[in-house]
């Protein structure tokens, strides 16, 4: 880890051109079967309207750009965040309107929970979620 | 390998794939989609968890091969199917990394495929895929665990 630098609060979380880079990679993400060469399922286009509009919340509640999402061989779509404590959280959405949140720690059992996708972004509060809770307080890795 | 097995005659470093595997044997795996996105690079990105997910066909456990039996990382590149070919990376972790998440290496020789190729059967398709979320769950933090301890040979391309 090199912390050399401050890191800002626009580094923490990601700038918006960050936030419209994944999420115009996600809506890519509509890929027929066998996108793999192994027999993949497809991924459908409402699971990847669904990851946007989770996307789209997370980033309208503060929370910072995913380190990566990419789809699985099952048909689902994964989110990814890497901590700094070296936890990590996933979201999977296998279906749509549904996450699947893994918080894994290297130390210690990993927590599972499961929220619903609202359909757009700023709906009603939610209660505290996992998702909330792993990134609330989230540090961050920098490079110089 | 380690530096004593430089100055050791290439033959008796190899491994048959009838010799028993070893907790600091090197495991290759062939992925896709390790891009991390351009926020906050790293020199270093971490392996994603979907690198140790289950393929569908998978249905025996996650495949990968034994560096030991004479595979190198371009050679597992190479025999990806021709679609993907181009976008995929490798990864390795040690055995013993396997064995401290609970799991075991079980050899399962490819007549027609690269030498050295093992499951770890517990990371299987049908689990991942299961309905029911305990199964499922299990993979993912098997899968996140292996994921944790491994290392990026050849970067997988958007």
């Amino acid at each position: 880890m090199n912390t050399n630098r401050a890191t800002s609060a626009t580094e923490q979380l990601g700038s918006e051109a960050d936030w419209l880079e994944i999420i115009e990679e996600t809506s890519k993400l509509q890929l027929s079967a066998d996108w793999d060469g192994a027999g993949a399922n497809s991924i459908q286009p409402a699971l990847v309207r669904s990851t946007i509009a989770f996307l789209e919340r997370s980033r309208h509640e503060g929370q910072p750009v995913p380190d990566a999402v990419y789809p699985l061989s099952s048909g689902s779509i994964i989110a990814e965040w890497h901590n700094e404590d070296r936890s990590r959280l996933s979201a999977e959405i296998r279906e749509p309107g549904r996450v699947e949140l893994m918080h894994w720690f290297p130390d210690r059992p990993a927590e599972f929970s499961s929220i619903p996708i609202p359909e757009s972004c700023g709906s009603a509060a939610s209660p505290p979620t996992l998702l909330e809770e792993a990134l609330g307080n989230r540090s961050f890795e920098t490079t110089a | 390998m380690s530096p004593a097995d430089s100055e050791k005659p290439l033959e008796t470093i190899l491994k048959a794939e009838a010799d028993p595997i070893t907790a600091d044997e090197e495991l290759m795996r062939r992925i896709l989609f390790g891009r991390k996105f351009g926020f906050h690079p790293k020199e270093n990105p971490p392996v994603l968890l979907g690198a140790f997910m289950p393929r569908r066909d998978e249905t025996e456990g996650i495949s990968m091969n034994r560096r030991a039996c004479g595979v190198e990382p371009i050679a597992l590149k190479n025999a990806a199917p021709l679609q993907v070919r181009e976008k995929c990376g490798v990864v390795s972790l040690l055995v013993e990394a396997v064995e401290t998440a609970g799991l075991h290496v079980a050899s399962l020789p490819e007549p027609s495929g690269l030498p050295g190729h093992v499951v770890i059967p517990e990371l299987n398709s049908t689990d991942s895929e299961s309905v029911d979320e305990q199964k499922r769950n299990r993979v993912r933090a098997w899968a996140q665990s292996l994921a944790s301890a491994a290392t990026t040979l050849i970067e997988a391309r958007k």
